[in-house]
């Protein structure tokens, strides 16, 4: 009997292949709705396995240990989903109106959605990086499908040059840790960290060394993070959303997977560097951020502030262990809500070029609605009360000062103080300038939809109310992602 | 009812503003009005209500909103918040209802309704996150009013009011965070509550840093030099209407803070800290006034005056005992009063003539006699004339630190009789003497509107200052309380010696029981 994810699995891998044999003969449209269908339908499908607590292995007589499905990963995997089919809903103008999407490219968003679900259940180093090259590829094609513009082209090749020259990196990794503990998996790499001294593990520490390199390469931490400005400006807006948003938390999973149930015992090798990380990340990606014109840009730049502050949470973990990592798991989805709000609602301006500060304003008068979902969804990536951007950082700062890391604290709330600055640019241009925005947008009704859905969820899960105690609100999803860390 | 009153007077503006974006636009007015005086009316039945002989919290709610990491919503007030609370109200029906004709009066008044939402709230709540969080949504709505109604460098000013008060609250935020880890740490529980924290012994040093992370916070809100450059680039720009609540309302949530939070939760720090603080308000006092002088535009005049006067409120709050934080309490609400109103009165004469330079008028007690008395009225309150309602807070704060300190008293004293020339020099640009431009002879003297607003703040400047008993018996009580908690929680010997003991009477023992 297949259980409920596996039957996922396979079902979005048949229809992946099934609209690769029928790519020539489909339109777009139809290619949309059966992406479409498939995520939703999984989505929903999976929400019978929320509850319980669990952790099972999948089908353990093919894949031994190697892969795993529990309350953890499960989060993981809605999101991915969830996340996926909000993506396409708001993007579906983007998408037919932008003559380079075709029917294959919808195939490598389910291809790379498909890599991140088993990337959040591996439980193998080498299942881990295949999972990771599965998206990883999908997603390369996907920063260049648009093979006319220059940008595109050359955000293409830097990405799949400097990704596959990191993932080289995870391989050496890998095989290092491999020659000294003879195994791969997480649970015997775990034993054999904790039952063995120092001096006899130097190989596991630099593979893991080497392997954090690369994980770090794909969430754009520091030194890792020059590339991400360019590709993420390079993608069209859609696949910039999936990178940014969805493919950064599946590596935030496979990170915390790791880190938890192998090298915590190592933590105290690690930490430093993970400081260190963090606090350049987020120094790096504000001083990015505060420079640029283009909104995009300054997105993308501003990601990278994130992955400085879930660094922060990180590194907490390697402290106090589990109690912080609940904060990471909360940031992530405040995370990930916010950005792809954000970035659905650039991505529903019909705009030949780049939408710049200059560009947006006055916006707020040609377009009261966006320009308020814009607003609400910069008020939450910057930390504002009554946001879940607020309370995402909240338990960061929070954790952080409980593992006595109170100079990342602090640095933290410099950082969110400067990300003010530019997150508040865009809404000074959009509502206090005079000139007339040009933009136009988008009138698709389920964009309009899904964004305000979003924006709804980034106010009530910022508010926090268990009033109605009916409905789930920020209390159990806290409740939620200190239970999820316990089924690891 | 009366048991979510307070929850009442926080939501019912909100939900006004919400239910506002239907409304027709031209009976907007009406609408924010009667929304208003609903509210003023519901907050003097909270006044009504309001039993002034106990001193602690009354009408508490609590409810909880985040139970795993102890974030609750906990309202209550006691005597100092609730005159504060009628003023927000109070301030805020009489700028809706002078509100002269602005371009999208809609906006304008759905704002101010949300923006008297998070006044009432901040003044209301008892949770710290809770007033974190209606602490920085205040700073949304003034920010779109500065930003989108303000004069020629608004972007600037607004922006810069926006960095320079959210840089405070950040560092305050993060010194509630520690101060919940501590309380963790010290009971195996998370919580935010402000009445838990108060019950809550810390050893001297991290008091020393707390305090500090609370003050920036506060200071930048209030503003305590040298903080207070955003103040004037605020009011310069902000319309008269912003002006109105920025003075009286906004810049309160500084000082009320420092009563609510700073001098119960850290005594000792307080007590450490309070001679370099009672410094910088006197250089608040003696410097703002002088720049005050130099001043040619007449809203930045009394722009800096009301800089000027938050200190005095200062150093009353820090002369750590009962006369020094009853007056400054009592200061916060005159001061709302005045400066309200003499921002409202330099909107009158910017709308006739469009300008605030003091030099493009001269001999307007001619031409408009019924403004130029009301203007003379309180220009006298500001000053501290005694029979006014500035002058009861001001003597009691002056009052109270001199107890403390004969010599920084005696120099804040001289600086306000000094602050008194700047006042009477513009009155005397602006009103005596010939009408020199042609411009002025026929202004029309103030009209009906702009009477229904001024003349109640008339009224109460004269009445509270002949007769301030009604709003200073209840403060008294609940400062009594805070003082009295000071006191128990002290540490160190100085601290304890510092702050009065006023345990005497049996009353206020059993008072404290029940708190």
């Amino acid at each position: 009997m297949l259980n409920n994810i596996e039957i996922v699995l396979l079902f979005i891998l048949a229809i992946s292949i099934s609209l690769v044999v029928f790519s020539t003969k489909l339109s777009l449209q139809k290619a949309y709705n059966i992406s479409l269908i498939t995520l939703s339908a999984s989505f929903v499908f999976l929400l019978q396995d929320l509850g319980e607590i669990f952790s099972t292995l999948i089908q353990k007589d093919i894949f031994n240990s190697m892969l795993i499905y529990d309350s953890f990963s499960l989060l993981f995997i809605l999101i991915f989903l969830l996340s996926s089919a909000f993506l396409l809903l708001i993007s579906k103008e983007y998408i037919f109106d932008h003559k380079y999407f075709k029917v294959e490219s919808l195939i490598f968003i389910l291809f790379s959605v498909w890599g991140m679900i088993l990337l959040s259940m591996s439980n193998d180093l080498i299942v881990a990086f295949i999972a990771l090259e599965i998206a990883s590829m999908s997603i390369y094609v996907l920063v260049g499908i648009n093979k006319h513009k220059l940008k595109s082209s050359e955000a293409f090749f830097k990405y799949l040059v400097l990704g596959s020259f990191m993932g080289a990196f995870y391989l050496l990794g890998l095989t290092l840790v491999f020659i000294q503990s003879g195994t791969t998996s997480f649970i015997d790499l775990a034993k054999y960290i904790s039952t063995h001294e120092i001096e006899q593990l130097y190989l596991v520490i630099v593979g893991g060394l080497l392997i954090m390199a690369t994980l770090m390469f794909k969430i754009s931490a520091f030194p890792f993070y020059a590339w991400s400005l360019d590709i993420y400006d390079g993608a069209p807006l859609p696949i910039t959303s999936l990178m940014a948003g969805i493919f950064k938390i599946s590596i935030f999973s496979v990170i915390l997977r790791l880190f938890l149930s192998d090298y915590i015992s190592l933590k105290d090798l690690y930490d430093p560097l993970i400081i260190l990380a963090s606090i350049f990340t987020m120094l790096a990606g504000s001083f990015l951020a505060i420079s640029q014109d283009s909104i995009k840009r300054m997105l993308a730049a501003s990601s990278i502030v994130h992955s400085g502050y879930l660094l922060i949470a990180l590194s907490s973990i390697a402290t106090i262990g589990d109690s912080a990592s609940y904060s990471l798991v909360f940031y992530l989805i405040a995370y990930f809500l916010s950005s792809l709000g954000s970035l659905g609602v650039l991505s529903m301006i019909n705009s030949k070029d780049d939408v710049t500060y200059e560009s947006l304003k006055g916006f707020a008068s040609t377009n009261p609605f966006l320009a308020l979902m814009m607003s609400i969804f910069m008020l939450s990536l910057a930390g504002f009360p009554s946001s879940i951007g607020f309370l995402g950082k909240f338990y960061i700062f929070s954790s952080a000062i409980e593992s006595s890391l109170t100079p990342l604290a602090i640095l933290g709330a410099l950082t969110a103080f400067i990300s003010i600055y530019y997150y508040f640019k865009v809404i000074a241009s959009m509502y206090f300038h005079k000139n007339i925005s040009v933009l136009l947008t988008y009138s698709n009704i389920k964009s309009y939809i899904i964004i305000f859905i979003i924006s709804f969820l980034v106010l009530y899960l910022g508010i926090g109310s268990s009033y109605f105690t009916y409905l789930p609100g920020t209390n159990d999803l806290t409740e939620f992602s200190k239970s999820i860390i316990n089924s690891l | 009812m009366l048991d979510h009153i307070l929850s009442i007077l926080i939501f019912f503006p909100l939900l006004a503003a919400m239910l506002g974006f239907v409304v027709n636009k031209d009976s907007i007015r009406a609408y924010g009005i009667t929304v208003t005086t609903v509210e003023f009316i519901l907050s003097l039945w909270l006044w009504y209500a309001y039993d002034s002989s106990v001193s602690g919290m009354q009408f508490m709610e609590n409810i909880e909103l985040i139970p795993a990491f102890g974030i609750a919503y906990i309202l209550g007030i006691d005597g100092i918040s609730l005159f504060i609370i009628v003023l927000s109200t109070f301030i805020t029906m009489i700028g809706i209802a002078s509100l002269t004709d602005t371009k999208r009066v809609k906006n304008m008044i759905i704002t101010l309704l949300v923006l008297e939402m998070t006044m009432v709230g901040v003044f209301a709540s008892l949770d710290a996150i809770l007033f974190y969080v209606f602490w920085e949504l205040s700073l949304v709505p003034m920010l779109y009013i500065i930003g989108a109604w303000g004069g020629p460098l608004r972007i600037y000013a607004s922006v810069k009011f926006f960095l320079y008060t959210f840089a405070g609250s950040l560092v305050m935020l993060v010194g509630m965070l520690f101060m919940a880890y501590f309380y963790y740490q010290a009971t195996g529980e998370w919580s935010f509550s402000l009445l838990e924290w108060y019950r809550l012994i810390l050893p001297e040093s991290f008091q020393y840093w707390l305090f500090a992370a609370f003050f920036v916070g506060f200071a930048i809100k209030v503003p305590m030099f040298p903080f207070h450059t955003w103040l004037p680039y605020a009011h310069g720009q902000a319309p008269t209407i912003g002006s109105v609540i920025l003075a009286a309302v906004l810049l309160k949530m500084g000082t009320y803070a420092f009563v609510r939070f700073s001098l119960p939760l850290f005594p000792d720090a307080a007590v450490f800290f309070m001679m370099p603080i009672a410094i910088i308000a006197v250089i608040m006092i003696i410097y703002t006034a002088m720049v005050a002088y130099a001043q040619e535009d007449i809203k930045q005049v009394v722009a800096y005056s009301s800089v000027s006067h938050m200190g005095v409120i200062i150093l009353g709050t820090f002369a750590l005992n009962v006369e020094g934080i009853s007056g400054s309490v009592f200061l916060m609400i005159a001061h709302g009063v005045v400066s309200g109103a003499l921002f409202l009165l330099v909107g009158v004469i910017y709308d006739r003539r469009h300008t605030k330079l003091m030099s493009e008028f001269g001999g307007l007690a001619s031409v408009m006699p019924r403004y130029a008395t009301i203007f003379g009225i309180m220009m006298m309150a500001s000053v501290g004339l005694p029979l006014t309602i500035n002058f009861v807070g001001e003597f009691l704060s002056l009052l109270g630190f001199y107890q403390q300190s004969h010599m920084i008293t005696l120099l804040a004293g001289v600086a306000i009789i000094v602050g008194a020339i700047y006042m009477l020099s513009s009155y005397k640009k602006a009103f005596f003497g010939e009408v020199t431009k042609e411009e002025n002879k026929n202004l029309p003297d103030v009209n009906k509107r702009e009477l229904v607003a001024l003349i109640p703040l008339v009224i109460i400047t004269i009445w509270l200052g002949v007769y301030p008993k009604p709003i200073l018996e209840p403060i008294n009580n609940s400062v009594e309380s805070i003082v009295q908690l000071m006191h128990d929680k002290a540490v160190t010997p100085e601290a304890k010696s510092a702050i009065p003991n006023l345990i005497k009477d049996d009353k206020l023992s059993s008072n404290m029981e029940a708190h």
